[in-house]
């Protein structure tokens, strides 16, 4: 019953403040495609994706980092999103997975509980 | 032996065609963010869909009525013309997503940009429902999209805990979770009831079973597509569920792009895993493109009492042709606008829902109603789905769009 | 339902599918038209099929929209044109003969000028 009234409060209330939130999805959205990016970076070295599958992948990924960047207020954030595209450009995984790992702690109490 | 092939051929094409892009794109973010404990929505909302399928089929060979001259019967004008008018919106919203979904998998295989690719799926699309007769159509893109049963054979690679994925389809809510996710994880609950029981998977079957003349005998046939297909279909689902929640979840990746659920079948077989994925997914959502382009003319015509079907030439059935000539130009257009696949995913999603409970209930009433199904009529245990079912979409309709803006779409 | 039997509910009629003697849809049965003097016993008429007819079912601001896109057509079909009536309303005659499938089969001229249709 009182997990059902929160809830209900959350959906009317949200419980962060909204720019909270907003920049809280926006280190979540760099985090997610730092460590794709990071990913994909690994296995093409690998030799276990094709070549025309890691450009694709590496253009989405900083087409979505560079709109984050665009879209967001946050001055950490543009940052870690400017260095994960310049990562992505240099074909860099250790920084990419540097990135995810760090903005991955910044989520802190409000992240994923694992 | 005739009888068992049709129904080996029934499941498999149940099968290959049960994925589109939602369930692929929910799948794997469901496994990444939450591991294992969204498996149980997707047995959930399979057993509703297998029971308002095999309705739906049920109805075609017996009542011999489509589901939307149904409901206009039973929803009248008031309710039917108003419904008519979403779900063809939502129709082809959603097989927008799945024309961008086939443009963003041939663009991870060839590389060629992404608005050629839309217009030439758009074409060959067009073609092949314009030439293929209506059998081949179901049946080519069906068993073409077995070739997803690789995430399958992935998920057996990858060794996952056993017991866990057990444990994952008991009804569950994840312990400890700050009551902002607890709401993600309700908006991924509804989101995945939505993906799994889209309405015009019965409009495409049901009309299916009235072009192909199902009779009484063909029942057996209904019911075992219904529940053996949709339910083999759902496991494939659920592997690239547990495939990200393997693979993705450890490295706090949320596969934001769709490309993202090959890298599943990648991992473990190499190169020839990720071209397998690419092609199981082109087929798989170019079917859904087809269900979904054909779903609306099929809809509309009904609603209206034009001649339809794919088993009659296009000049046949002239109105219906060009009602789905103008479900795929329109689709095609929201595509080149530029509008991302994902977020098309969402908003059919989400406003599907909305739509299901009027496009069930006129299903529930006429399998209920002696005059149109005699002996044929559900019994305590369709019901009891059924009804049950209902009340959970109403309920889910109700939260779907609070959810979708609480959570950003599932992104907070 | 056969036509000689006492129609109970107008519903039952109207929205039904209309199937001419040659199996072929001929659209819904968008309103019925009804015959009689107060006092004297109540009649089917006619079926009403077209935009005109089911346009005059919906509110107002709605009516005017569907008849500025669907146009204000109604064609009738006589009572003693109706065969059978189950699931589906059944006619004696070919659609064209009472004017039903116009829109239709000038489309379907049209198509068959376009190549494999």
């Amino acid at each position: 019953m009182r997990k059902t009234a929160a809830i209900i409060l959350a959906l009317l209330g949200l419980s962060l403040g909204p720019s909270r939130a907003d920049e809280l999805t926006d280190i979540r959205a760099v985090r997610s495609f730092a460590a794709e990016a990071a990913k994909v970076i690994e296995y093409s070295n690998q030799h276990k994706v094709t070549a025309t599958y890691t450009v694709v992948m590496k253009n989405q990924a900083r087409s979505q980092l560079r709109n984050t960047a665009e879209s967001t207020d946050s001055p950490r954030v543009k940052k870690y999103a400017q260095q994960a595209i310049d990562a992505v450009n240099a074909n860099d995984p250790a920084t990419l997975k540097r990135i995810a790992q760090e903005l991955f702690t910044m989520e802190g109490v409000h992240g994923r509980a694992d | 032996m005739g009888g068992l092939i049709e129904i080996t051929l029934g499941i498999m094409t149940a099968v290959g065609g049960f994925v589109d892009i939602s369930e692929l794109v929910f799948a794997a973010q469901a496994g990444s963010r939450f591991g294992f404990a969204l498996i149980w929505v997707f047995a959930f909302s399979t057993i509703g869909i297998a029971c308002y399928g095999e309705m739906s089929g049920r109805i075609a060979a017996i009542a011999k009525q489509p589901v939307f001259n149904l409901m206009r019967q039973r929803l009248g004008l008031h309710w039917g013309f108003p419904t008519l008018i979403v779900s063809s919106i939502v129709n082809t919203i959603t097989c927008a997503a799945e024309i961008g979904g086939t443009a963003l998998v041939l663009h991870l295989l060839t590389g060629w940009p992404y608005w050629l690719l839309a217009i030439l799926s758009t074409l060959v699309l067009v073609v092949v429902i314009w030439v293929l007769p209506f059998k081949w159509i179901e049946r080519s893109f069906g068993l073409l999209g077995l070739t997803m049963i690789c995430f399958a054979v992935a998920t057996v690679q990858l060794h996952p805990d056993w017991h866990a994925v057990a444990a994952g389809f008991v009804p569950q809510v994840p312990r400890g979770l700050p009551t902002k996710d607890l709401v993600v994880f309700a908006y991924f609950a509804v989101a995945i009831v939505s993906a799994v029981m889209f309405p015009y998977e019965t409009y495409f079957y049901s009309s299916g079973g009235i072009e192909e003349n199902w009779k009484p005998k063909d029942l057996k046939v209904n019911r075992i597509t219904t529940t053996v297909g949709f339910g083999l279909g759902s496991l494939l689902a659920i592997a690239i569920l547990i495939n990200a929640a393997i693979l993705f979840r450890p490295l706090h990746i949320d596969p934001q792009l769709p490309g993202s659920a090959a890298l599943e079948v990648a991992i473990p077989f190499g190169t020839t895993g990720l071209l397998l994925a690419l092609l199981g997914m082109l087929f798989a959502i170019s079917g859904a493109a087809v269900e979904t382009g054909l779903s609306t003319a099929y809809s509309i015509s009904q609603f209206f009492g034009w001649e339809w079907g794919r088993y009659k030439r296009p000049h046949e059935a002239p109105r219906f042709t060009i009602a789905w000539l103008a479900t795929f130009a329109a689709a095609l257009g929201i595509v080149l606008t530029g509008i991302e696949p994902l977020s098309l995913v969402e908003w059919s999603i989400v406003f599907s829902i909305v739509v299901l409970p009027l496009t069930y209930l006129p299903l529930m009433l006429i399998a209920n109603d002696r005059k149109y199904m005699g002996e044929h009529v559900n019994g305590w245990l369709a019901n009891g789905i059924g009804w049950t079912f209902y009340a959970v979409l109403v309920i889910a309709a109700i939260a779907a769009l609070p959810l979708y803006f609480a959570t950003q779409g599932g992104q907070a | 339902m056969r036509r000689d039997d006492p129609l109970r509910l107008l519903s039952e009629v109207r929205d039904l599918q209309i199937v001419d003697r040659d199996g072929r849809n001929c659209g819904i049965c968008d309103d019925v038209e009804l015959d009689g003097e107060p006092g004297s016993p109540l009649r089917v008429a006619a079926l009403l099929v077209g935009p005109g007819a089911y346009s005059r079912r919906f509110p107002g601001w709605m009516m005017r929209l569907v008849r500025r896109v669907a146009g204000q057509r109604v064609t009738s079909v006589p009572w003693n044109c109706i065969e059978k009536i189950t699931g589906r309303i059944y006619l004696s005659v070919t659609g064209e003969s009472l004017g039903l499938r116009k829109v239709e089969d000038r489309l379907e001229r049209i198509f068959q000028r376009i190549p494999l249709s």
